[in-house]
């Protein structure tokens, strides 16, 4: 009988050795320039301050970047600050079976170690797509039970793929890949207790520079118990009470969890996207915001649970309002970051327009669909129905919207333009020599002055 | 939605403990603390192989050559293939903080002896049967306790020092599994690292959970199969229950 991870790295590195099918080679295109966007996006946050802060005291030398800034790091705080960024505003993709975040942490191995490893294009989007696959496959072997009692499945399951990331990038062999991922099972990290503070971001930065650190002592000859998945007082019965591990390692190359990661078309929980469409919907068919007298979302009964703020106070309860996300697409036609900021979630004319939205949950109404009605104060009513959320699996981003994301995050920091050459790039990823053209359109121009 | 806790009572009583000064009854533990901080020193003339291949690992990585954060991860592990317990890592903690900041004897015995105490403090809320068959106790409590430590050497006010636990609660880690093994003493050492950089990262202000430990997704609810509050907070500062 063959040992869990021995098996878990041989279908990963069997993967490696040929090129990715089409559609999953797209998808991790997709899920990179997305995350490229949310990382810059948030790059200039005081948490990233604060790691960098930390590094300084420290002492570290300038080995390796931080997309967005212009300082460089050693490998440990590059992978840190580049995670944390990268799901800060939770605006990052979403494998919805799992609810895991893959990218963030991926990408953040990947800045980590490229000025080490110099990877050509094909092998980074090749360690990227499979360290973002070998995560959700972990994720899905011990959902729904891990996340629901707690755990941030992003950090927990992230470190694993962020292992065999480093391990694909360093070429260790599939017997070092196999340590490598069980090395990182006992590195895991994140408590849901944390979020709605810097810390929640914090698990994916962490597990990227775990998974790193767990690769270089597999490199190095360190081994963990080869059955560290499947005994008990391993990681998988520890962490969950349901545990399949047909989902870990079945199918390889004929499954792809890669292919169900969705991308957040805006920056607030997911289960409030159906409801800010409609309103977007609803924006474009009234031209003055002020002749609405209420509104009526006819939605699923999760959205008054989960995100039911009727009158935030600021950016981060507004995260869980569907009614300011709403409130905010009818007054502003359009819902980004800005409509997070904490001054524009307390402006009049927002707080006005939550007051005349009531969320009507109603069961037959299903997770990524809303019925929107607004009446107007000359008596005449304007309804939208949300088949299917932008954003859902039945309703992905199309690229062009995608990119329409990407450029608000990355083009306000770094300069008009600079979001359409980095998808280039992505786009090129494949036959690129190296990651140089990337990582140098990730850093700020001389130039450029921040805020 | 869960809206995590804004209030803990363990918080509140682990802060204050790590803030405040040593009363009368804390002299004999920072004795003791002094002691096995003398004798961790010895031990660490010469680093065995987990030790070696730590330093190994994160020379390479461009941490610097006197990196607080690497320095008390390799210590650790050292320390931890004699014998590891949750003092260990606040031990490798403050030994390579202390370089860092170039602290008093005084102060780096007395950091020492709270976080030792508040570890097993912490370990005595949890501790059972189940918690042992799956974590490593070294590394999952020694971080809590190895937090608070330094967050006192760096002299962090109490809402930093809150955030600092909060954020290494977050990653109480290490599998029961590899006991014995040299992984098991790269875990215990590595949650000395991991304080250091989580005390580090609250002092320039990062945040976390308000109610890491007993909070209903913290550390205890996600770990321990049982928590008894009292052993923590009980004459916490008053009764010294380490020093056995």
């Amino acid at each position: 009988m063959s040992f869990v991870a021995a098996a878990f790295a041989q279908g990963l590195h069997a993967l490696a050795q040929r090129p990715l099918p089409a559609e999953v080679e797209r998808e991790a295109r997709r899920s990179f320039i997305n995350v490229v966007g949310t990382s810059i996006g948030a790059s200039l946050h005081p948490g990233v301050d604060a790691i960098l802060g930390t590094a300084q005291d420290l002492g570290v030398a300038a080995l390796a970047p931080v997309p967005g800034r212009s300082e460089r790091v050693d490998v440990h705080f590059s992978a840190l600050a580049t995670g944390f960024a990268g799901h800060l505003d939770d605006f990052d993709d979403t494998h919805l079976a799992t609810v895991i975040h893959p990218a963030a942490s991926i990408l953040a191995v990947l800045t980590a170690l490229t000025p080490e490893t110099k990877p050509s294009g094909a092998k980074a989007l090749m360690a990227f797509a499979l360290g973002c696959e070998s995560q959700l496959r972990v994720g899905v072997s011990i959902s729904p039970e891990h996340y629901d009692r707690g755990w941030h499945i992003t950090g927990t399951c992230g470190v694993i793929g962020c292992a065999v990331t480093a391990g694909l990038l360093l070429d260790l062999t599939t017997e070092q890949l196999t340590e490598a991922v069980s090395i990182a099972a006992s590195m895991f990290v994140g408590m849901r207790e944390a979020f709605g503070t810097m810390t929640k971001p914090y698990h994916p930065g962490k597990a990227a520079s775990n998974g790193i650190a767990a690769a270089r002592l597999a490199q190095q000859g360190q081994r963990a118990k080869a059955d560290i998945f499947e005994a008990q007082g391993g990681y998988s019965h520890s962490m969950s009470t349901k545990v399949d591990f047909d989902l870990m390692n079945g199918a390889f190359g004929e499954r792809w969890e890669l292919l169900f990661n969705t991308y957040k078309p805006f920056p607030c929980g997911i289960v409030a996207h159906p409801a800010i469409d409609g309103g977007l919907s609803l924006s474009q068919k009234i031209t003055n915001a002020d002749d609405i007298e209420a509104i009526t979302l006819r939605c699923h009964p999760l959205v008054p649970e989960l995100m039911g703020n009727p009158q935030p106070k600021d950016g981060l309860q507004a995260r869980f309002s569907a009614i300011h996300g709403v409130a905010a697409a009818l007054c502003d036609k359009v819902v980004g970051l800005a409509q997070y900021e904490d001054d524009r979630v307390i402006k009049a004319d927002v707080t006005a327009m939550r007051a005349k939205t009531t969320l009507a949950p109603d069961a037959t109404v299903n997770r990524d669909e809303v019925f929107i009605e607004a009446r107007l104060k000359d008596g005449s009513v304007v309804k939208h129905h949300v088949e299917h959320a932008r954003g859902s699996l039945a309703r992905p981003l199309t690229d062009e919207e995608l990119m329409d994301k990407v450029r608000l995050l990355i083009d306000p920091l770094l300069g008009e333009g600079v979001a359409a050459q980095l998808a280039a790039v992505v786009d090129g990823l494949a036959s690129a020599p190296n990651l140089d053209t990337l990582f140098a359109l990730c850093a700020p121009k001389k130039d450029t002055h921040h805020a | 939605m869960h809206n995590p806790a804004a209030q803990s009572a363990v918080s509140d009583a682990l802060v204050k403990f790590a803030t405040s000064p040593l009363q009368a009854a804390g002299a004999h533990a920072a004795d003791a603390a002094a002691g096995a901080l003398a004798q961790a020193r010895a031990s660490f003339a010469a680093l065995d192989d987990a030790g070696k291949k730590v330093a190994a690992l994160l020379t390479q990585q461009g941490s610097g050559p006197h990196d607080a954060r690497v320095r008390a991860w390799a210590l650790g592990a050292a320390l931890s293939t004699q014998k590891a317990s949750s003092a260990t890592p606040v031990l490798a903690a403050v030994i390579a903080t202390g370089e860092l900041l170039s602290s008093s004897e005084a102060d780096i015995a007395a950091a020492a002896a709270i976080g030792i105490e508040a570890a097993a403090r912490i370990l005595a809320a949890v501790d059972s049967e189940e918690f042992r068959t799956r974590w490593n106790v070294a590394s999952s409590l020694g971080v809590l306790g190895a937090v608070l430590a330094v967050a006192r050497l760096l002299k962090l006010d109490e809402t930093r020092t809150r955030h600092a636990l909060g954020i290494a609660a977050t990653q109480a880690a290490g599998l029961a599994h590899n006991a014995g093994d040299t992984l098991a003493a790269i875990e215990t050492g590595k949650a000395a690292a991991d304080a250091i950089e989580a005390a580090l990262m609250a002092k320039h202000g990062f945040t976390s959970a308000p109610a890491s430990i007993d909070g209903r997704r913290g550390f205890a609810a996600l770990m321990a199969y049982r928590f008894d509050e009292a052993s923590i907070t009980g004459g916490l500062g008053e009764r010294w229950t380490s020093l056995g």
